[in-house]
Parts: C-alpha cells; structure tokens; sequence
C-alpha cells in the first residue's frame, strides 16, 4: 500500500506548502540497512549514576561517537538518558532540559532513549512517583519529536543492572532503525539473562531454526524474510489454500513450506514433527496467523466471532500448549505472538478481533509467569496501523485520517512489525518475557 | 520390509527374481499443483509454466532452494514444438540450481510413472543420489498445428532465396490450408478415440453402467474425504488460486451419475455404458516426486516415504482389435509379479488409473478370468481378485482429472504417502497408456 | 483385336467423350449396341512420377517406399480402362456407372521407376436387377511379366444391355434398411468433405460426384461421395501387407460413402505363429444408419503363385 500523501508532502512544491499551511509532514523513516551505521550521528550520553560510564562504555565498544557533553550546533544521531537510580522527582528537572536544550540539534531519524526503572518495583512512593514521571516526560517528548525521531524506554526490574546483556541488546534495537515505528514505548528487562551483549552481529539468530506462521503474505511474510536476514531457518507455515505464495515465501527465504492450518487439532504435532525431522530442532515460534471479521457486535454472527478466536487466539493457546510440553522445543526457546493495538485500545467493529489479541496478550502474561526461569520466553507485538492488504481494505477517508494520528504520521511497514519480533526472537532478549511491544508509531488505531 | 537383501537370500531359488540391488531408491515426497478441467482455471497457462510451479512447490517443501538434483526426468504428452526442452526450461525458472540437467521423456499417460522408474533406476545404479520424476500436461494449452499444405509451403518459403523463389512456393496455397489442425486423442493408427477404443473393451467385457459409476463414485468420495483429513496439504500446492483439484465433486452420488448421458460407445450394437462421470475429462495440470537415495535423504534429513521396488512395461496389439487399447497393464503385472515372487495377496494397496472407470474394471475382471489368464497371459489359472478396499484409496483420476504425463507422479506421490502412513506394506501401481502401453510398479514402505 | 495407343489418354478428354455421347444416342446418330467390343487398349511405357506417387502415399498416411502402391497402379492404368469405356462401340453410358467391385491379384512388387505395359479390356456384360453389369481388365506387364492384374466391376443403373440371363447382382446395393455389421469397430476414418478433391488431385479422376456439393448435384446426387478407388487404395495402405509381398486383395462397394463422412472399421487381420501378416477380412459400415459401405478382403500370396 502506497502512502502517496507521504511522497507528497517530501518532494517539492508541496512540502514547502505543507509546511507553511502547517500540514503533518510525515517524512521516509530511518530503517535498518545492512551495514548501515546503528545511529545517523554522535550519541549522547546523559546521566548521574554510575550505570552511565558503564553505557557510554558499552556504546564505545559498538564504534559509536559516544559523548558525555554536546559543542553547540553540532547535529546528533542520538540521546541516552541514564535514570536508573533516580529516587525523587525533583532529579528529572536537570537531565531533562538538558535533553531539551539539544533536541533541535537531533538529526533526521534521530533516538531518544531513556534507561529507567519501573514504577512498579519501588514501594517508596518517591521513588515510584519519579520512575513514573520518566515514563510519562518521555511519552510527551516522542510527541514533541519531528523528522522520523522517536523516543523509548528501556526499564530495568529490580535485580537488573545497566550490564545486563538484554540491556544492550534491547538499547541496540532502540537506536537502529530496526525500531523506525516503535515510539513513545517501554521495553522492560526482566532478568540478566544471556550472553553479554558486547558486539553487534548481522545474523543474531544463526544456527536457530523458526516457525512462522501465516507466512504466505504481508506481516508474515516479511517476519520470514527477517528472521532469515538475522539467520534463521525458515519453516514458513500457512494454510494449505495459501500454498502458492507461502511456496514463493519459502524459496525466497531458503527455507521450507509447511502447508497445515493452524487451527487443526494436529498443528502442533506436525509442525514440531517438520522441525524435528527436517532441522533436528525448534528456536523460535513466532503466531503471525491471523484473520479479520469485522462487524459491530450487534450484526455480529458465531461464525466471525468462532473463526477469529480459533486463528486468532485458540491455535495460540493450543500450540503453546504443545510447544512448551515437548522436548523439540528449545530450552532457550522464545515465542513471539502477534497481538494488536486494538486489543489494547479497542476497536469499533473488532469486538471478536480485539478480544482474540487481548487475549493473546493475557496468554503472554499468564505464561511468561510460568516459564520464568525456565530460559525460554514469551513476548507479544502489538502492530498498529501497518500498511498491509488487511488495512488497504479500510475506506481512504479512515485510513488517511488513521495514518497521520501516530507522532510519526504515517503507517508503518511490515518490515517494523518483524524488526520487532526477530528482536524479540534474538538471543539477546532473553531477558524479556511477557512483554508486549507496540509497533504503532505511537498510536493507539489499528488493526 | 527391507528390499536389500541379506547374503543369506541368495539362494539359487531367487534366480529368477530381482538381481541384488545395490541399494535402495527412496520416494522423499511429491508435490503437484490442484488438477483443473480443461478449459477451467488454467486455460491460460502453459506446460512451462505448471511445470515450474509444482516444481517451485517441491523445492518449497524440501527446501532444495539453489540445490543442484541429480537429474529432473519430466515430460508432456500434448508438447508445443518450442518447449522441445520443457523440463530443462522448467529447471531453469524453478528455484533450484541452474545447473541441474534435465530431460524430457513421453509415454503417453505413463510418462510421469516411466520418469520415476527410469531415475530410481539410476538412484539404484549409484548413477545419481537425488532426481525429481514428473509430468505435465495441458488439454487447454495445446499445440494447434498448421495443416500439412501450409507447413510444406511455410518449408519451401524458407527455404526460398529468390523472390520469384518464394512466390512460386506461396502460388501452391490452398484456402482450405489455412484451417488449423486442432489436436486430437485419437489413437493414429485406428483413428479412434480412447474412449471410443475403451467403450470396446468395456462392452467385450461386459462391464455394467453401474460398476462404473460406483467406482466412479468412490473415487471422489475417497478423495474428498482424503482432503478434509488433510492428507493432501503435503502433496497439492495451489496454484492461480485453485487449492482443490477442480474435477472434484464431494457431493456426487449414484443418482446424479446414473443421470448422465453415456459419451463413448454409442455406435456400438452393445449399449453405451461410458458417461463424462465415469470417464476421466480432460485436464490441465502437474506432478512431481522427490526420488533419492537412502544416504542423500539422512544427510538432508528428508523423509524417506516408499522404497521404489520394482516395474515393469508392456504393451499389446490393438490395432488389429485383438486387444483392448488399454489391457496393457493387464500383461505386465503378470510378468512383474512372477519376477519379484509375489501375488495379488502381498499387497495393502492398489492404484489402478482410472483412465475410465472401466479400465480398472476390465483390469480386475481380467486377472479374475481363468480362460483369459490361461491363454492370454499363459498362467495356470486366474491371477487373482484386487480387494476393492484397498483400491484406490485416496481417490484416483475419476475424482482428481488426469493431466495425462502428471497421473504417473501423483500417484507415486500418494501411495508412498499411504504406505508411510501406514507405516508397513506394499503397494501396486498400474498406468494404462496411448499405443496400447502400460507401466505397472511396486512400492513398498520403509 | 489390339489397339496400341501412343500414350495414357487424358482422363478430361474422356469425359467430355462421354458427356456428349447420350446425347448422340438420343439424336440416333449411333446404335446402341448389346455385345461388347473385342478389343484391347494397350499403352507401353508407362511409368509413375515419383512425386505423385509421394503425394498418393501421403493422402493414404504411408511413408514413401521404393514400390507403388497396389492402389496407385489401377490410378496409373485407369485412363487405359477408361480409353476403353469410353469407346462409341462400348454399350454402356461412361458417366454414371456405379464402381461395385474390384479384384486386384499384386504378383510383384513394381519399382517406381519401372517402366510398365498396361493393357485393358472389357468382359462379362451381365444383367442385374437394376441395370447392367460389366468388367474391366488390367494387366499391368514389366519387362513382359505379368505384376499387377486387376478385374473392376461396374453398373450402369437403368440400362438394359445385356441379354437376359441370370442375375448375379446382389441385392445390398439398393437395399435401405439396416444390416448386420460387425459389432465393434478396430478403426475409424474420419472424411472431409474435401477428401474427393484431395483424392482427384492425386489421382487425375476428377469426377464431378466426388468433388463438391454442387458438381455432385448437377449429376443428381445430394452430397459428394467419396472415390471407390479411394477407399480401397486406403484399405489397401492400412490393412494390407508393405508393398514388398504379393498379395491379392477384392472390395465390395456397397452403400457409397457421402462426404463429410465418419465410417466405421473392422479389421480382422490374420497372422501366422510368427505374426506374419496372412491376410484380412475387412468391413466398413455407417455407424448412424448402421449400412455396409464395402467389405474387403486381402490375401498374401506365395511368390511361386504369384509367378504363374
């Protein structure tokens, strides 16, 4: 799906109209390119705590251009804000005009990321309040930033210090352009599990083999094409009436296509069956399959509502069931579900789709619990409006209208949506579970 | 079930039985696009074209992306002049290695069978340790040649230099060269049609119109339900939007067969039992199988489905009318059987083509007929009756179409499926053929 | 009394020989005769032109071969036989005779080249119960032997010439009502409405009731029908042995075969032990009205037979 009014406004005259008629102007985002640099300029390293040398050194060790002060005028690819041990809301006020008086000087495409505590892990009421104003000054600045700039958190839980190896991993996908379209969003580290996350690699997932279901087309699609460029073996799973391009997915991505539906009572067993037999074992499972019947509740049918809960959230939960009982499953395994923004937010006309991926998300929740400690993990990904065939189909008034309501005023791409899940499938986040990542520009419309 | 024999079991009574075989040729799987009437959903597409898909959907499901095959042994009954290399122009679309050779074999309907035997043969040998075996066919797509006349002048104006060359070859132009010559099933030298040839056979037979339609019937209800139970989902990748083999129909009965008028036969004094549901249609469509030997599928970690065993090729006389065009078949399992020291009763499945309903028939009828097993295929008595239980099992070409070189790989495909499923057993292929031919093959599972 | 001729003469000129002559006969400009002329047409040197021949054997779907076909020598002797029919002295009107039977004895193989003396007369004027009946014989020579001879019965319908005896005819010709035919066929032609253009071409009989609707129509007829020649020389080419052996073949036409046409087949071709081809009975019937359009049948003969 073409975002014309994107083109538009970017190219002359109009965007100098756009501009003086004070129009949204969405520019291209900074996605991730092989070999491309991890941020387009120097990196700011803000903070008082003695976990700020340890990023900044962590940083250096990627080749970055790490700063602790900014010369005026000079451009800036990126602001770490370092607020880990901040107990008191009178802390905030200094890092955050500081990161206010450089704001303009970030450059197109530009990161703001903070490193924080949640709120939840304090008693202290002090201590909360603070951790709770970092979240809610960071939000306000992604929607102050212009120009594809976005601004995340990365929290810490309690027993985790800055070192943890998910700490750089996910600070990693924070500032790449692997996270264009997540924005205004908290990625919480849970554990100090993993690997020390001390270089970059362009295959994270080598040696991994996964699972992708719904891979025929759109979000799946791209998943498979993700996961195998981070190098992954692919086992591309659709329904068998989408074997044609689930075929094409699979020779594009050298992997292997696995006709069976999902919803089948059979479905675990034959695709741990497939892993097995044809790569000797499973990493990743990423429930990409999904479907949409929309109908305001009250014209609603049992059909619509059945069929989306079986694909949506009933072959999830049946799956996993499998999945998590069987030896074929890695014990450093992860799961990623696709959720959605409307199973956060609501949607009218998606009571059966909203719940499916609200449920999902319970399901993520319930069982990251279950498998903690365990090594393997369970996230969510909640995409917005993603440019896809699904929401070609809304009518242009609404999709114009649901583009530009996100900070960075476009939709995003399915691209976004599998960055996000091969992150989340990446040995690194093994100190994630039960986390549900927003994938939606900082927006809360969306299928 | 293992079809290496020890050192112990050659003894002098297995002289006349298969020589030790070197080693094994695995069926790995199959894969083929949905079959579709002719004239249906693939009246546009091309040999080349279907040929690729159900190849790219091999590759897809054993993930043989870039992978260099042995050899790819595949053909077309019905073949434009332009595709005199159609398997290798497959290939060389497909997403398997460009250098991987190919060839094009033609058996008439049993091309897709003679494919999988000739490269098991070569697996056997040591010749190769992977080949995909396959056919297709389009009746849509077919070749419409230039009549005779306008061919020789289209040669001699080619042929031309001059320009007073080339208008004496255009002044031997009649009107009536201009018709095309539309392709035909005809047998050439009989100038009957297959189905006229078979509805011969079936009234020398005495094959009712009702054992065709039962037949007929459990065709597509067998295959219909080996749908619904998924059976199919790692054989059939769609193609052009078709997900089911479009000639399927799950909700015919015996009423609504018996209600069609017979096609074949008409003129003949006997009644005319052959109708377009006991009869397979013409059709458009592709098959392939994944042949390999035992150490290429470990090392690949691919499944290894059936062990081709053994096959044998016959052909008869019916030109003279002597014999139906389609017994073929009935003259090789004999032969085939008595080589490998089994009968009728060492089998837990049948596939029998259904050309027509009436060709399995007279098969059957055949091998249960002791005058006609004496002096027609020179056994002491009958050779025995199939157990219609274990025929056909997944349904044949009466419910699935048949695109006349792909019938040979799905049914290859199929019943090593079945005899995996199964986990134990052997089973029978028999393909009738143009020219009075027919390949008859044995599986057995691992 | 023999006639030698210098060469074939033109089957065109003969026709046109013959169109005028019923006309004479009204205007009694000549006497209808009841005996036949006791003389025999002979023309030496004859001798086939190898892309004709081709040309024969591709309407017949045989391969080229060294030797003619058994059916493209009656083509290249007709002119002499119709030399002879169309004598003022021959009884029966040319245009218009029915073709009932053809008896061929192939003592050899006959090279393409090879030049042939071919000598035809007329015998056996009979009455039958629709008109009158009379052969033609040729004898086709190489180098002073007999190789092809050849015995073609006609019936000119309406024409009482004969004195009366009795009648051998058989009563099929007219009869309209379904037969007995064989119940399944081994082959099938399928004929055009342009196989009697196609056949003329190859052979120079360019009969105006095998040609179209229309110049079958000015004789009569609703359809054109397809050359007896052409049928049996077809027989012949399918059924028959390769042109190598002698072999002798007969047809009897019955029902002629309109055009376009599908007729049914049966070929019951007997071999020996070592399936050498021994000879075969032939049936051709119209599958619709169920009516014999001709049975044939072909004999191998032994060379010392053929030698006489």
């Amino acid at each position: 799906m073409t975002d014309t009014y994107l083109k538009l406004v970017n190219a002359k005259p109009f965007s100098q109209f756009a501009k003086t008629a004070g129009l949204p102007r969405p520019v291209p985002l900074r996605r991730h390119a092989p070999g491309a640099p991890l941020v387009p300029g120097p990196v700011l390293v803000l903070g008082r705590s003695p976990g700020t040398q340890t990023v900044a050194t962590t940083l250096l060790g990627w080749d970055l251009d790490v700063r602790r002060h900014l010369r005026p005028k000079e451009k800036l690819g990126a602001v770490v804000v370092v607020l880990d041990d901040v107990a008191d809301p009178a802390q905030l006020a200094g890092l955050f005009l500081e990161v206010g008086s450089v704001v303009r000087q970030l450059l197109p495409g530009g990161r703001i990321v903070t490193i924080s505590r949640p709120a939840a892990g304090s008693t202290e009421p002090r201590v909360a309040s603070a951790r709770n104003a970092v979240e809610g000054a960071l939000r306000s600045l992604a929607k102050e930033l212009r120009a594809g700039a976005t601004a995340n958190g990365v929290l810490l839980d309690a027993d985790v210090d800055v070192e943890a190896p998910s700490v750089g991993a996910t600070l990693e996908f924070l500032l790449s352009g692997k996270s264009a379209y997540v924005d205004g969003q908290f990625v919480t580290v849970e554990t100090s599990d993993g690997a020390a996350h001390h270089q970059r690699s362009d295959a994270p997932l080598a040696g991994r083999t996964a699972v992708v279901t719904g891979a025929a087309r759109g979000i799946g699609a791209e998943i498979a094409k993700v996961l195998r460029r981070d190098g992954a073996q692919i086992i591309a799973v659709d329904v068998p009436a989408a074997g044609e391009h689930l075929a094409l997915v699979a020779n594009e991505v050298g992997g292997t296509a696995l006709q069976v539906d999902v919803t089948a009572p059979d479905a675990a067993e034959r695709i741990l069956n497939h892993a097995a037999t044809r790569y000797g074992r499973l990493d990743i499972m990423v429930h990409n399959a999904g479907i949409t019947r929309d109908r305001l509740l009250a014209n609603m049918d049992p059909a619509r509502w059945n069929s989306v809960m079986a694909v949506n959230l009933e072959s999830q939960l049946r799956i996993n069931e499998k999945l998590l009982a069987a030896d074929g499953f890695s014990a450093d395994g992860s799961i990623v579900c696709l959720a959605s923004t409307s199973g956060i937010a609501g949607n009218r006309g998606q009571t059966n789709y909203a719940a499916s991926k609200a449920g999902v998300m319970g399901m993520v929740r319930s069982t990251a619990n279950s498998l903690a400690g365990s090594g393997r993990t369970i996230n969510a990904v909640a995409p917005g409006f993603i440019e896809t065939d699904m929401t070609a189909k809304i009518p242009f008034a609404t999709r114009e209208v649901a583009r530009r309501l996100s900070s960075l005023q476009q939709g995003g791409l399915p691209l976004d949506v599998a960055e996000a899940v091969s992150f989340l499938a990446s040995p690194g986040a093994s100190g994630i579970s039960g986390q549900v990542l927003r994938v939606c520009g900082q927006n809360l419309v969306g299928a | 079930m293992n079809s290496l024999p020890t050192q112990q079991d050659s003894t002098p009574e297995s002289d006349r039985s298969v020589p030790a075989q070197p080693r094994a040729a695995v069926v790995i799987g199959g894969n083929r696009i949905p079959f579709a009437r002719s004239g249906g959903q693939y009246a546009y597409a091309s040999n080349q074209e279907m040929l690729t898909a159900a190849l790219d959907g091999l590759v897809a499901r054993f993930g043989l992306q870039g992978e260099r095959i042995g050899e790819v042994a595949a053909g077309a009954v019905l073949k434009h002049s332009r595709d005199f290399n159609l398997t290798r122009e497959a290939v060389l679309g497909s997403a398997l290695a460009a250098n991987t050779p190919a060839y094009d074999v033609q058996q008439a309907c049993a091309t897709g069978l003679e494919t999988v035997v000739g490269l098991s043969n070569k697996i056997k040998l040591g010749q190769l340790e992977s080949g995909i075996a396959g056919g297709v066919d389009s009746a849509s797509d077919a070749p419409v040649a230039v009549s005779e006349g306008l061919r020789r002048v289209l040669l001699d104006l080619s042929r031309a230099k001059s320009t007073i060359q080339k208008l004496a070859a255009l002044r031997g132009l009649r009107p009536a060269d201009l018709l095309p010559n539309a392709p035909t099933t005809s047998e050439p030298r009989t100038g009957l049609s297959m189905g006229e040839h078979q509805a011969i056979t079936t009234a020398r037979w005495n094959i009712s119109r009702e054992a065709q339609d039962e037949l007929s019937l459990a065709s597509h209800r067998n295959m219909a339900a080996a749908y619904d139970r998924g059976f199919f989902d790692d054989l059939v990748t769609p193609f052009r939007g078709v997900s089911r083999d479009a000639n399927l129909r799950a909700d015919t009965s015996l009423e609504k067969l018996g209600s069609l008028k017979p096609v074949f036969g008409r003129t003949l004094s006997a009644d005319a039992t052959m109708t377009a549901g006991n009869s397979t249609p013409l059709t458009d469509g592709a098959a392939v199988v994944l042949l390999g030997s035992e150490d290429y599928a470990r090392q690949n970690n691919l499944p290894m489905l059936a062990n081709v065993v053994d096959a044998e090729a016959a052909a008869v006389d019916f030109v003279d009318g002597k014999e139906g065009l389609l017994m073929a078949p009935v003259y090789a399992l004999p032969r085939l059987l008595q080589r490998n020291n089994m009968s009728l009763a060492d089998f837990d499945f049948f596939e029998i083509h259904e050309a027509f309903a009436s060709t399995v028939l007279t098969s059957l009828a055949a091998w249960e007929d002791e005058d006609f097993c004496r002096t027609q295929l020179g056994l002491p008595g009958a050779l025995g009756s199939v157990d219609r239980t274990k025929l056909n099992v997944n349904g044949s070409s009466l419910a699935a179409g048949h695109p006349f070189a792909a019938t040979g790989a799905r049914i290859v495909a199929s019943l090593a499926k079945t005899l995996a499923e199964k986990g134990s057993g052997r089973g029978l292929i028999s393909v009738c053929a143009a020219g009075g031919q027919g390949v008859v093959a044995i599986l057995e599972a691992r | 009394m023999d006639r030698l001729l210098q060469e074939p003469p033109p089957l065109p000129a003969l026709y046109a020989k013959a169109l005028i002559r019923p006309a004479q006969t009204a205007l009694r400009l000549r006497k209808p005769s009841t005996a036949l002329p006791d003389v025999r047409h002979r023309v030496e040197n004859v001798t086939a032109t190898p892309e004709k021949v081709a040309a024969f054997q591709g309407l017949m779907g045989r391969f080229q071969s060294q030797f003619l076909p058994s059916g493209y020598v009656h083509t290249l002797a007709f002119p002499v036989a119709v030399s002879v029919l169309a004598r003022r002295d021959f009884p029966l009107p040319l245009l218009g005779m029915i073709h009932l039977r053809n008896e061929v004895r192939h003592l050899h193989p006959i090279a393409i080249d090879e030049r042939l003396s071919v000598t035809a007369r007329v015998e056996k004027l009979l009455p039958h119960r629709s008109g009158t009946m009379a052969d033609v014989v040729v004898d086709v020579e190489a180098a002073s032997q007999l190789v092809w001879s050849g015995r073609s019965t006609y019936l000119a319908k309406g024409v009482q010439a004969a004195a009366p005896g009795t009648d051998s005819s058989d009563p099929a010709v007219t009869d309209r009502t379904a037969e007995d035919v064989p119940d399944y066929p081994t082959r099938v032609w399928t004929l055009d409405g342009g196989i009697g253009r196609s056949y003329a071409a190859v052979s120079g009989d360019y009969n105006p009731i095998h040609l179209s609707v229309a110049s079958s129509r000015m004789l009569g007829m609703k359809r054109p029908i397809a050359h007896g020649m052409y049928l049996a020389s077809r027989m012949v080419a399918e059924i028959g042995p390769d042109e190598s052996s002698p072999f002798q073949w007969t047809i009897d036409f019955r029902a002629p075969v309109t055009l376009p046409s599908r007729v049914l087949l049966s070929a019951q071709v007997e071999r020996s032990s070592t399936s050498d081809w021994l000879g075969a009975e032939v049936t051709a019937w119209d599958p619709k009205r169920r009516r014999t359009h001709f049975s044939g049948r072909l004999e191998r003969l032994h060379r010392q037979a053929g030698a006489e």
